[in-house]
């Protein structure tokens, strides 16, 4: 287990290694070790030979993760989705029992994707909670490791059990108007949010300086807003005073261990050589033609803890290398008789 | 175009020829216009349905099955009682009526009882299905021509404060179909004079002493109608463990079969997605399962007594329920409740409580008639006005009082 760990490590880091043979051995590694994927593959004919080729180890959907436990060793951080859905409550659960390799991962991809060349320690200010206040948050994770990583004196955060606290965020914002870049950590709603607060000031744009970053991940967490992403970055730019390229996407989920990156300024959204996706067709679960929209899967090396092969309930669509997102699959969402034309997508 | 405000101010000046309307003048008219927008052969129902099919997804077959089961029950005695009962608007002015893109023909829940108070109504129909409603309300005025002019329909787009905050404001009342972020929003803006209906779904029940078949092919009629997307639409269904495995096949039987006599409509990526991915939690968790084609219906036999909503496309989870399921989650987000079988007194008072406003046989719950009171509310004392409100709620309450009269003694004590 070590050893695969280890190799693993290696081709995060340096791409050291073949993808296809640590795959096959990750998934023996899960047929091993993770009981009710076992039982699945059982159920469907897969046996641990067959899986010498990792495309045919059955991709475990995001939901099960809310109710069957996926642990292949003892787990040393216990990660839950924030619960968008309504009705039946159930949140998901990832059991990650290597945290370091979680580390690797962001180390081998934050850089690159979200700062620019050569940049040392930047002040960073974060709209996603502290691992005080969200101990179990994957994303607070991740954030309090960027900060570990890259924080400048005079870093912040903003966001704590009572919300997000806005009134620091601007005032942060505003006295760092000249001087050395910045990154800005937010989810899409605290972006709409810190928006709309800037919007309500008096003199309310703000001019970065120039070469700062707004890392943005999530979407608006069950929240019907009247607006788009595509449009909360257009005000972004705007308010803010940023680059075309300064917006940098991030996809990322309680259930995978690492995360897909836009360009600066892009839509469509890349992961890293150890996280091939798919898009699937939801009738045949097999690959869909460029182009065509599908359910996103993803086979992710870091997630040697609990299941590499992941469904996710994001629909997408393959362009080149990378994909875009094109909504949810239905069923987390109450809507009988109530449905406007908005949420309905009519023109 | 006439702005939404000018069709409101137009609205009121219709109310006293409204007022002057007999009974009988209108239940002859709202029969005979009901009567052909429920007969497919119609001309009213020719020159519609090409459209509705477009809107609506809905198949030939689903559609003129959806459009019998939100009218059918409107068109006997309970629509004349309703149409006959005594409680008026007395002074002029409009109503505002909200409705949402799907089912079509919900108006009808909400236009017989504006009919029966002589209310004038602005209805905001949805960009999504702008088609059933200008045509009923226009076949409707040819009938009886001050109709013509006291109802009316206009589309804008949803949350736009420059034409809503002036209707909110003078409207007499304000009734809303919605999401959750709607129906806040229209308490917000109409405190006092709204009564907002949001997003729910409904529940089956198969109790003891239940003919697994028979209560299958009537569940499978409420699963399929208007493809699961109303708020009478059977998502789950609470069956006595004893004959819940026996149910879940014949209930599989019945939606293969009725998906070749009630063709399931248009989907789309997301629907089938989340009907695939439905199948494959549950084959993961080990559960059994019965579907063929994404869209013609999945049964999922749960071993977790918690529901959640169905993806959509006629999938429902069976769960095994011998006594009163755990509903706290669902509370207010609840509407009807379809039952083969026994009902025993907990359970119904169980689903009432969680907000059940409809028990109907298997088969016959998404067929409602005129009696149907939304959610408990009697819509035609709440467009009658505010004096009929109040005794409304007065009435409400000495339910109440009756029913826990005991508790309220000690309370009082």
């Amino acid at each position: 287990m070590t050893q695969l760990l280890h190799r693993i490590e290696r081709f995060i880091v340096g791409a050291d290694g073949a993808f296809d043979e640590l795959a096959a051995a990750a998934a023996r590694f899960g047929y091993e070790r993770v009981e009710p994927y076992r039982r699945l593959c059982d159920r469907r004919g897969i046996t641990p030979e067959a899986l010498e080729d990792w495309r045919l180890a059955p991709a475990v959907p995001t939901s099960a993760f809310k109710s069957l436990r996926f642990a292949a060793a003892e787990p040393r951080e216990i990660f839950r989705s924030s619960g968008t859905t309504r009705g039946a409550e159930r949140r998901s659960v990832h059991y990650h029992p290597y945290p370091d390799l979680y580390r690797t991962v962001i180390d081998a991809t934050f850089p690159a994707a979200c700062l620019s060349a050569g940049s040392g320690r930047l002040p960073i200010l974060s709209l996603i909670p502290d691992r005080a206040t969200a101990p179990d948050s994957s994303l607070s994770f991740m954030a309090a490791h960027l900060f570990k990583r890259h924080a400048a004196h005079g870093s912040a955060w903003a966001a704590s059990e009572s919300g997000f606290d806005l009134d620091l965020a601007c005032r942060w914002l505003r006295a760092r108007a000249e001087g050395e870049p910045v990154l800005v950590l937010a989810t899409a709603l605290a972006l709409v949010l810190l928006l709309d607060r800037l919007e309500g000031e008096s003199g309310c744009a703000i001019r970065l300086p120039p070469g700062s970053r707004v890392f943005e991940t999530g979407g608006f967490k069950g929240k019907r807003l009247e607006t788009t992403p595509e449009a909360v970055r257009r005000r972004a730019r705007t308010l803010l005073g940023l680059a075309p390229d300064a917006i940098v996407r991030e996809y990322g989920m309680t259930e995978l261990t690492s995360q897909a990156y836009s360009r600066p300024g892009g839509e469509r959204l890349r992961t890293p050589p150890w996280m091939p996706f798919g898009v699937l067709d939801p009738d045949s679960l097999a690959e869909v033609e460029e182009g065509e929209t599908g359910l996103l899967a993803f086979f992710d090396l870091a997630n040697l803890g609990s299941v590499c092969h992941v469904l996710t309930e994001d629909l997408g669509v393959r362009e080149g290398s990378a994909f875009r997102l094109l909504g949810r699959a239905s069923g987390a969402e109450l809507r009988g008789c109530s449905l406007t034309a908005e949420e309905l997508g009519a023109a | 175009m006439t702005s939404p405000v000018a069709i409101a101010q137009r609205l009121v000046a219709a109310a006293p020829a409204l007022r002057a309307t007999s009974d009988d003048q209108l239940l002859a008219a709202w029969r005979n216009t009901l009567a052909a927008f429920l007969d497919p052969t119609s001309a009213e129902r020719r020159q519609l349905d090409p459209y509705l099919l477009q809107t609506t997804g809905l198949s030939t077959a689903g559609l003129d099955h959806g459009l019998q089961s939100i009218g059918s029950g409107m068109l006997g005695e309970p629509a004349a009682a309703e149409l006959r009962r005594p409680h008026r608007q007395t002074e002029d002015g409009f109503s505002l009526v909200v409705l949402p893109a799907e089912p079509p023909g919900l108006i009808l829940q909400s236009l017989l009882p504006a009919l029966a108070a002589r209310a004038p109504v602005l209805f905001k129909s949805s960009r999504a299905e702008p088609h059933f409603v200008p045509a009923f309300l226009t076949a409707l005025g040819h009938r009886l021509p001050p109709l013509l002019h006291a109802y009316a329909v206009a589309t804008w787009t949803g949350g736009d404060p420059e034409v809503e905050a002036p209707l909110h404001a003078s409207a007499r009342l304000v009734v809303a179909y919605g999401s959750e972020e709607t129906v806040s929003a229209v308490q917000a803006a109409a405190p006092g004079r709204c009564v907002v209906f949001g997003p729910k779904l409904s529940l089956g029940w198969v109790g003891p002493g239940a003919d697994p078949e028979r209560a299958a092919r009537g569940m499978a009629v409420d699963i399929a109608t208007f493809d699961q997307r109303g708020c009478l639409s059977v998502h789950a269904v609470f069956a006595d463990p004893a004959i819940a495995g026996a149910f879940a096949t014949a209930l599989a039987s019945a939606l293969n079969e009725l998906a070749t006599e009630l063709p399931p409509g248009r989907t789309d990526p997301a629907d089938r997605a989340g009907v695939r991915l439905a199948r494959e939690d549950a084959d993961l968790r080990g559960l059994t399962w019965y579907g063929k084609a994404l869209d013609d219906g999945t049964v999922i036999l749960e071993n977790d007594v918690r529901t959640s909503p169905s993806p959509g496309l006629r999938t429902v989870r069976i769960h095994p329920a011998a006594d009163v399921p755990p509903l706290h989650e669902w509370h207010g987000r609840l509407q009807g409740l379809a039952v083969a079988g026994d009902l025993p007194p907990a359970v119904h008072e169980a689903f009432l409580k969680a907000g059940v406003s409809r028990f109907a046989p298997a088969g016959a719950l998404q067929t409602t008639d005129a009696t149907w009171r939304n959610d408990g509310i009697d819509l035609a004392t709440e467009f009658a006005g505010s004096t009929n409100r109040e005794s409304n709620l007065q009435r409400g309450l000495n339910r109440l009082q009756d029913r826990y009269a005991s508790a309220f003694r000690r309370l009082a004590e």
